[in-house]
């Protein structure tokens, strides 16, 4: 590795990390936002490994430790696929610092090599801390050697290489069909969307495929599915190879795929980067426009208004707060053509329970996923150097608030009606139920909406580099969805517990409208309180 | 219409960007602002346009104070930054819409301003496209037209004439003093002498965050040029 390109790599680093704001900002405000950012960063690692490290002890102390090569494998290339088609356009292509470093002595693939590695840092400890997690459950079983240590810690930091790679050469390939586009951005985050949704729902199936109750039956069962789709992964059965088998060839095979595979790449990529970005830079034939048409708005719809275009106006953006509601709207069309009686009988074979008392979980699932990144969480960030326009313009503050608000109100809530409209089709509920669930599953957007711009107002970063800092790895972002994450798996069990006593879903609809109402109004006083008058 | 009074903004580390800043802008004023980089000519701005605090003193726009009232302020000012980071993803008339709908300016009359404006700054054929594919001239150009879309009472401006061509300059300079024939008053800071001294009826120069010259600009020069008398006060004053 070049010089240049470390030399790339420590500016980049230095300029986004929270490090340098510690060591050199005279600013408490600052240096108190880098501090928490660290903390949450550390927080959810440990969150994270605790998570896997269970789950694979668990699997070990099943007898299953064998498989765990097999799962760290699957997981080391899954997750990093996922993560890097997110981000990878916004790091490797059309960012801010663009033509500063390009009309600087930097060759191309300096420039490519520094921000595919800085992404790589940014990524590692994350895949390093899942893959030592099922390293500590293969070490319980009893089976790690010295030389299955060795081959395991190396293996942890080349195999993500190679779907991060792919994943970069993907959002690549989106980058050049949606730059002929006139809508660009959304079409790369149409692209993107379309290449995570089967990764992300074939991780749902497969999760779903115990199909048991029994603890000692289901950890077989996820062992069998592991091993089962590794067979079609070479990676996999080459990490499982090296590691429970001891054979250097598998764990060479590995390496070198790695090295390959990053070498092509940055060789296609360096012929193709200068023309990509130039026509993602590129200039459009002047759009006629008819000033006399213009349209007065009120304040309120013209933020809105703003923030759509702001949406759109970045596929990382888009792709990121999108997400949840394209999934929605796809399980809104599929549950128009399947048996919820099925479905649930597949999942719970032992003991199969009523669709009816289901049912209430439905609007607490949609919020899981429409409410995952409200646009509120993210849009006071962003503003970032544009935020002098809000400042010196007559806007009140609050109105400012309610525009974001609106916008978020808009994405979410006829997606989330629709679906719960084709869940009452598919579940055959009265209309009482109906009516009760689209006004619960209305008053959750609109909570995880003003909770979003709580968090989005607390822990407002304006000095960011790129979009990614905020939407991706913010620290309002953070802070809004380890709650939302952890009250959604919690709240769907106790719901169906619930209905299971009551056998009345209007009342449970009743008592989360209440709940999603106080826990609002408790927001929406978060939200003057940090709203910068 | 501008009245700073005694306006001091102290930095973290108590280092003092401004110190005991007087200054004073009169209905039908173009007022500028000169200083060294660093001087405090940004500051100050941002103080009254209201984006950055401040700790001492007062300022206030048509007796309004920038502090308890900045609203009141913001509705009869425009501000245009140095580098006009406007929003990329609108195009150059949503943005003009949303600054209009901002300042609550009707249909009938935004068009009429945008077509004035448009005209004047060249610039209507591209006021569809996106901003991001604008040059920095043409931001700087969408940026005033916003800026003007109310008839602004005060306009203040960091360094107006960065980016523009010619006939742009030439057309701010003939809007300002429109401006001002008008009764409005403006405000702005320049590195560009030469045109401080032909266009600005007042004076002020500000050297480590102090007013060290101030004044009607006849007064202030006597038969000197503004670059000598520039010079004469930045070397002689401590």
């Amino acid at each position: 590795m070049s010089s240049k390109t470390l030399l790339l790599v420590k500016t980049f680093l230095k300029s986004t990390g929270n490090i340098n704001v510690l060591k050199f900002s005279g600013d408490k405000s600052k240096r108190k936002y880098a501090t928490n950012s660290l903390i949450g960063q550390i927080v959810l690692y440990i969150v994270f490994m605790l998570y896997a490290t269970l789950l694979s002890v668990g699997l070990a102390n099943f007898g299953q430790a064998r498989a765990l090569p097999e799962l760290c494998a699957i997981l080391l290339l899954g997750i990093p696929i996922i993560f890097t088609l997110i981000k990878a356009n916004g790091y490797l292509f059309g960012f801010k610092e663009y033509d500063m470093i390009m009309a600087m002595p930097f060759s191309v693939k300096n420039i490519v090599a520094a921000k595919f590695l800085y992404m790589y840092i940014k990524s590692i400890p994350m895949y390093a801390l899942i893959s030592l997690a099922t390293l500590i459950g293969y070490a319980t079983g009893g089976y790690l050697t010295f030389m299955s240590c060795i081959f395991w810690l190396v293996m942890t930091f080349t195999l993500p290489v190679i779907p991060m790679v792919i994943a970069s050469a993907l959002g690549a390939v989106t980058v050049k069909i949606g730059a002929r586009f006139r809508y660009k951005n959304i079409a790369q985050a149409v692209l993107i969307a379309v290449l995570i949704l089967p990764v992300t729902f074939s991780g749902f199936f497969f999760e779903n495929t115990s199909g048991t109750e029994d603890i000692e039956d289901m950890m077989h069962s996820i062992s069998g599915g592991i091993s089962g789709t590794a067979t079609y992964i070479p990676f996999a059965k080459w990490f499982s190879e090296a590691v429970n088998d001891g054979i250097i060839s598998s764990f060479l095979l590995i390496v070198a795929s790695a090295i390959i595979i990053y070498e092509i790449f940055f060789i296609l990529i360096s012929k193709f980067y200068r023309r990509m970005n130039s026509q993602l830079s590129a200039s459009i034939d002047n759009k006629k426009i008819d000033i006399s048409s213009q349209k007065q708005k009120s304040m309120v719809k013209a933020i809105a208004f703003k923030e759509f275009k702001r949406l759109t106006g970045s596929s990382i953006y888009l792709l990121n707060v999108g997400i949840g509601p394209i999934m929605v709207v796809l399980l809104g069309i599929v549950m128009l053509f399947i048996n919820p009686e099925a479905i649930i009988s597949s999942i719970m074979s032992e003991e199969p329970i009523e669709a009816s008392l289901v049912f209430p979980a439905i609007p607490l699932l949609l919020y899981f996923f429409i409410g995952m990144i409200p646009t509120t969480v993210c849009s006071p960030s962003l503003e970032g150097k544009n935020y002098w326009i809000m400042q010196t313009l007559p806007i009140n503050p609050m109105d400012d608030n309610k525009g974001k608000i609106l916008f978020n109100l808009y994405l979410s809530i006829p997606f989330a009606c629709f679906t719960t409209t084709t869940a009452c089709i598919c579940f055959r509920v009265s209309l009482l139920d109906a009516v009760t669930s689209i006004i619960a599953i209305g008053s959750l957007c609109i909570f995880s909406t003003v909770n979003g711009l709580r968090s989005g107002l607390k822990h407002r970063k304006l000095d960011w580099e790129n979009e990614i800092e905020v939407v991706k790895q913010g620290m309002a972002v953070f802070m809004y969805i380890i709650p939302h994450l952890i009250t959604g798996m919690l709240l769907i069990p106790l719901v169906i517990a619930a209905n299971n006593f009551l056998h009345n879903t209007a009342i449970i609809m009743l008592f989360i409208i209440l709940i999603a109402w106080l826990l609002t109004a408790l927001a929406w006083k978060g939200v003057k309180k940090y709203t910068t008058q | 219409m501008l009245n700073i009074k005694n306006y001091s903004k102290v930095y973290a580390g108590d280092k003092k960007a401004c110190d005991n800043v007087n200054i004073c802008v009169e209905p039908g004023d173009i007022f500028g602002f000169i200083g060294h980089n660093g001087a405090g000519k940004s500051t100050t701005i941002r103080a009254v346009v209201g984006v950055l605090d401040f700790t001492e003193g007062e300022i206030t726009i048509d007796g309004h104070s920038v502090k308890t009232e900045p609203m009141a302020c913001k509705k009869i000012t425009a501000y245009i930054p140095d580098n006009p980071d406007i929003y990329d993803n609108l195009t150059g008339i949503q943005y003009l819409n949303f600054v209009a709908d901002a300042y609550g300016i009707s249909s009938a009359e935004r068009a009429d301003s945008i077509k004035k404006y448009g005209e004047l700054f060249e610039i209507t054929d591209a006021l569809g496209n996106l901003i991001s594919s604008y040059s920095h001239g043409m931001k700087q150009k969408v940026a005033i037209i916003g800026a003007l879309i109310h008839s602004p009472k005060l306009l203040v401006l960091d360094e107006p004439f960065v980016g523009l061509d010619p006939k742009a300059a030439h057309t701010l300079k003939e809007i300002m003093k429109e401006l001002c024939s008008n009764g409005s008053a403006v405000f702005f800071s320049t590195h560009v002498l030469d045109v401080a001294e032909k266009l600005c009826n007042k004076i002020a120069i500000i050297k480590g965050g102090r007013i060290i010259a101030s004044g009607v600009t006849e007064e202030l020069l006597g038969d000197k040029s503004l670059e000598d008398v520039f010079l004469e006060v930045v070397d002689n004053v401590k």
